[in-house]
């Protein structure tokens, strides 16, 4: 890597440490030197909105920014969307956006078709995936994303939004609002 | 010498007594566990955590190890399944500090040692080994049910001398081998367990990161958040568990930190 990006780089790590809003690299979830790994190596199967089945693996090769909600939320997840659109508007076409349902019993492929369809996601930068319970649960884990069902099919959820690089590996994360624009300084650094 | 004597004898009393005092459907209460196992009837507990229907929450008949997983056992699932043996399990599912007390891949340590619980093993490998068993981590719905017993009674949460003896065990700097309960269960031993979902403990693991103070009820952080909300202040080492299941990820590996399968019965 020539050394100005080697540069930028670590100004873009050391920018989003300081940030308060943003968990800094030594959260757990963050990938770091000595603990690298990829997210994308979880195995399971699932589903895209276009009823295609997908692994996490098929993801690689571009920067990706996850959010986990569920297409019936009605409290934070709508704000939760909003930060991704923003983060969609900001970035040039290679950074994929991806949705990943928490209610994969009530998040059908059509259902995230149609949820596509009313919040203007339809286009090709953007992925919403649904899965096994399992599979589910192992991506949450691995994010460290906070997951509890309610009673009447909610769910208590931290919000936290993560960009991953184009290997899979977790280079920013950032709980609850406002502190979006992190995560894309980060993605200008990020592969 | 005389211990393991009365130990066994009172194993098989209370073994017999959970059969004859359960309350639950004869099927279950006849039904036999897979060896090693214990058939937890259907019952309910006092959550920690306030939902939108309440604190009391019904817990569906299972089976539940009657102990932790050994080093033994581990060694013997790591012997068939090399994938997880301490030098090729992949970064994503443990820690660097996996399976650290072990000499090498395959040793466990002397015989005395691989009879205790295995620790130093993420919830990934965790999961793998009741899989392979034919069976699942238990939930922590499922943990904290069984939790609520002494050794007499199904339920001894309001019981303060129970609540007691819970605080001075872990509050102890080592913990004593665990207290065989009422369903024939050894429970509240020498380690913290894992359980399947617990990432469902949806509080802050630390209200500095946010600089200011933050609770469960900041909605910024928790969607659903004002469903949140600890009740029960009496039960301090449901509490203890709870923090620390807040603290935990999927991919850490400490030494004290154990766990035991759980399976699905027919009823």
């Amino acid at each position: 890597m020539p050394r100005p990006a080697i540069l930028a780089a670590l100004l873009g790590v050391a920018a989003c440490a300081n940030q308060p809003a943003t968990r800094p690299s030594a959260s757990p979830a963050v990938s770091s030197a000595r603990e690298s790994f990829s997210v994308y190596d979880l195995p399971d199967s699932w589903r895209d909105q276009r009823n295609e089945p997908r692994t996490l693996a098929s993801l690689r090769g571009r920067p990706v920014v996850l959010g986990t909600i569920y297409t019936h939320c009605t409290s934070s997840c709508p704000l939760t969307l909003a930060e991704m659109q923003r983060v969609a508007a900001a970035t040039d076409p290679r950074v994929t956006l991806v949705l990943v349902s928490l209610d994969p019993a009530h998040d059908t492929p059509e259902r995230l078709a149609a949820f596509a369809r009313e919040h203007g996601i339809d286009g090709p930068r953007w992925v919403l995936l649904t899965g096994t319970p399992d599979a589910v649960r192992n991506l949450t884990v691995i994010l460290d994303v906070r997951v509890r069902p309610l009673p009447s099919n909610e769910f208590a959820h931290s919000n936290v939004v993560t960009l991953l690089d184009s290997k899979g590996e977790i280079v920013a994360q950032h709980a609850g609002f406002g502190g979006i624009d992190d995560i894309l300084a980060a993605i200008s650094h990020t592969r | 010498m005389m211990r393991p004597i009365i130990a066994a004898c009172l194993i098989g009393l209370t073994a017999f007594r959970s059969v004859q005092a359960s309350t639950g459907p004869a099927s279950v209460a006849s039904q036999r566990a897979p060896a090693g196992m214990v058939v937890i009837p259907a019952g309910a507990y006092q959550s920690l955590y306030a939902t939108a229907s309440g604190r009391r929450v019904r817990v569906s008949a299972f089976a539940l190890d009657r102990a932790p997983v050994t080093r033994d056992e581990f060694l013997e699932f790591v012997r068939s399944h090399p994938t997880w043996r301490r030098t090729s399990i992949p970064r994503l599912f443990a820690d660097r500090s996996y399976l650290s007390g072990w000499r090498n891949d395959l040793d466990a340590g002397d015989s005395v040692a691989a009879r205790d619980p295995v620790t130093s093993v993420s919830w990934f490998a965790a999961k793998a080994f009741c899989a392979a068993a034919g069976k699942r981590l238990p939930t922590t719905d499922e943990w904290e049910y069984v939790a609520a017993a002494s050794e007499t009674k199904r339920d001894a949460t309001n019981d303060p001398r129970f609540l007691a003896l819970l605080l001075a065990r872990y509050a102890a700097h080592s913990r004593p081998p665990g207290f065989v309960d009422v369903y024939g269960v050894e429970f509240h031993g020498q380690v913290w367990e894992w359980t399947l979902d617990f990432n469902s403990v949806v509080v802050p693991d630390d209200s500095r990161a946010t600089g200011g103070g933050v609770d469960a009820r900041d909605h910024s952080l928790f969607c659903a958040a004002a469903a949140i909300g600890a009740t029960e202040l009496g039960n301090y080492s449901a509490f203890l568990r709870a923090a620390m299941r807040a603290g935990l990820t999927g991919r850490m590996t400490l030494d004290g930190l154990g766990f035991r399968c759980a399976a699905d019965i027919s009823v």
